[in-house]
């Protein structure tokens, strides 16, 4: 069930996977640049005990992104997922989140479609991003996937999140993309393994670990996430990605 | 109907001395530039005060014709002395665009292009030159002494006239006339119903080089009217993917700052 409920969402399919998603209307974006900022956050059961910290930094994303000086040049895009992904949003300008409808959107049970929803999300940024781009906007992007553990029940493989961050970086899709993988309640080895190795076999740009999922420690990814989507904003234009920001 | 303004330093300034600006005043939409001239003290700071004299005034009479060049040169001059500037800052050509109920209306001094895009996709352009290259600035409307020996000088005026009708561009059509003070400020009319975009340039519009060789006026217009969406920043986003795309691909660079304004005049009525 979408949050918002407004007319100026237009479906769109995107290039490569297919995967359907919604954006706004490129004729109501007046300004001449946009960071595409996708976040993706892991609903499945095992998240349950720390659903609320999840939901509560997800809210804390939107909020500080809208005091950022460059609100106007952002666009959201969110969705979750389980063993099938939620669209809570399409691409919709920041300052039109209100943060009040991410209430109850964090709802755990299922599996873990990790590798679908990494694609889906990236290869909308892309799809999206050239649609922007051959309307002469520059744009770029910064994809962030929240999950706690490993894939169960994708339809897609690592290798496949590989091609849409390709697709995502050829010349005609965006300026540049960073993504960043996070690791949330990550106490088993194997987890921290299984991830790592994901991030390397995507090509994720970052791979953050959290090992516990308390409300500080979410409350400061929500400010690492944060910042991380500034500095991409205030690349954009540049020709180039952000620096890393450090967690 | 959108108004917006775009402006660059060029590759072998130092400071960026065009300036441009566009919004909604009194009502109107309005898009108006400065190109201070390059040889002339802190021009970049005229330009500025010129087209800040310019806004001011059409805000407080609703609109601006011919007869305002010495009001808006007065007050222009008061806040370079506020500055303490010289009266040479103000040294630069002001080109305003306004929209009125059936026509927008572009009041020009000094050098650059004027040129709109036809309802039909056809582009017609109007490019002004002086004599010896040296533009008439309302500056001298102030100084008698200089207005007299910019006169003593400079005897004439070009303004070329150039259209494109499907596809193809008609001959120039240059017009040589004397210095008729009452021309030095002129008024250009693009009906609504003919006419949908209009801008403004400054003449480093003429002064992108590809290895050396100058790129056509022609060639520059083509890729600046073939705006993709007219909404919001309409202008920066085209000047924007044409620097940094079109041009940046052929090795176009423009050697003079660069600067562009203009109105999107609705739908077809």
């Amino acid at each position: 069930m979408p949050l918002f409920n407004d007319d100026s969402q237009e479906s769109f399919k995107a290039n490569g996977s297919g995967f359907q998603f919604s954006g706004i209307n490129i004729n109501k974006l007046g300004a001449s640049e946009y960071t595409l900022f996708g976040v993706a956050c892991d609903v499945s059961s095992s998240v349950s005990p720390f659903a609320g910290e999840i939901e509560g930094c997800l809210k804390s994303v939107i909020e500080s992104c809208q005091r950022s000086p460059r609100v106007d040049n952002l666009l959201v895009r969110a969705i979750t997922f389980n063993q099938s992904i939620s669209e809570l949003h399409g691409f919709r300008p920041l300052a039109d989140c209100h943060v009040g409808a991410y209430n109850g959107s964090i709802n755990p049970g299922g599996t873990t479609a990790l590798y679908d929803a990494s694609v889906s999300l990236v290869d909308s940024v892309a799809t999206y991003g050239k649609q922007l781009i051959a309307s002469d906007y520059i744009a770029n992007g910064i994809v962030v996937i929240i999950t706690d553990g490993m894939d169960i029940g994708s339809t897609l493989k690592p290798k496949q999140v590989a091609e849409a961050m390709a697709r995502a970086m050829n010349s005609e899709a965006l300026e540049s993309l960073v993504s960043i993988l996070i690791g949330v309640n990550v106490a088993d080895p194997q987890v921290s393994g299984y991830l790592s190795n994901f991030k390397t076999d995507a090509g994720f740009t970052q791979y953050v670990e959290l090992k516990d999922a308390t409300p500080k420690t979410l409350a400061k990814l929500a400010a690492f996430i944060s910042k991380s989507v500034s500095s991409q904003s205030q690349s954009v234009g540049s020709g180039g990605p952000s620096q890393a920001i450090t967690f | 109907m959108s108004a917006d303004a775009f402006f660059r330093m060029g590759a072998s300034h130092q400071v960026c001395q065009d300036y441009a600006v566009s919004g909604t005043l009194a009502g109107v939409p309005y898009a108006a530039l400065a190109d201070g001239c390059s040889s002339s003290p802190d021009t970049d700071w005229g330009a500025r005060f010129l087209v800040r004299s310019a806004q001011l005034r059409l805000e407080s009479e609703g609109r601006l014709s011919q007869s305002d060049g010495d009001a808006i040169v007065s007050s222009a001059l008061a806040m370079a002395r506020q500055a303490c500037l010289p009266n040479h800052a103000l040294d630069a050509t002001l080109l305003v665009a306004t929209l009125d109920r059936e026509w927008a209306r572009v009041l020009h001094s000094g050098d650059g292009v004027v040129a709109a895009r036809r309802r039909d996709g056809g582009i017609v352009y109007y490019e002004t030159s002086f004599d010896q290259g040296a533009p008439y600035y309302l500056s001298y409307l102030a100084h008698k002494r200089d207005r007299d020996l910019y006169f003593e000088t400079v005897k004439s005026m070009t303004i070329t006239r150039r259209e494109r009708c499907a596809d193809k561009w008609g001959d120039l059509q240059p017009e040589v006339t004397g210095m008729d003070e009452a021309r030095l400020f002129r008024t250009f009319y693009f009906p609504k119903d003919v006419f949908d975009v209009v801008l403004l340039l400054s003449d480093g519009c003429q002064s992108f080089v590809r290895s050396g060789d100058v790129v056509a006026l022609e060639d520059v217009l083509e890729q600046l009217l073939a705006i993709k969406g007219l909404h919001g920043e309409f202008i920066t986003r085209r000047c924007n993917a044409f620097l940094q795309r079109f041009c940046a691909e052929r090795g176009w660079k423009h050697e003079d700052d660069l600067s562009v304004a203009g109105l999107y005049l609705g739908g077809a009525q």
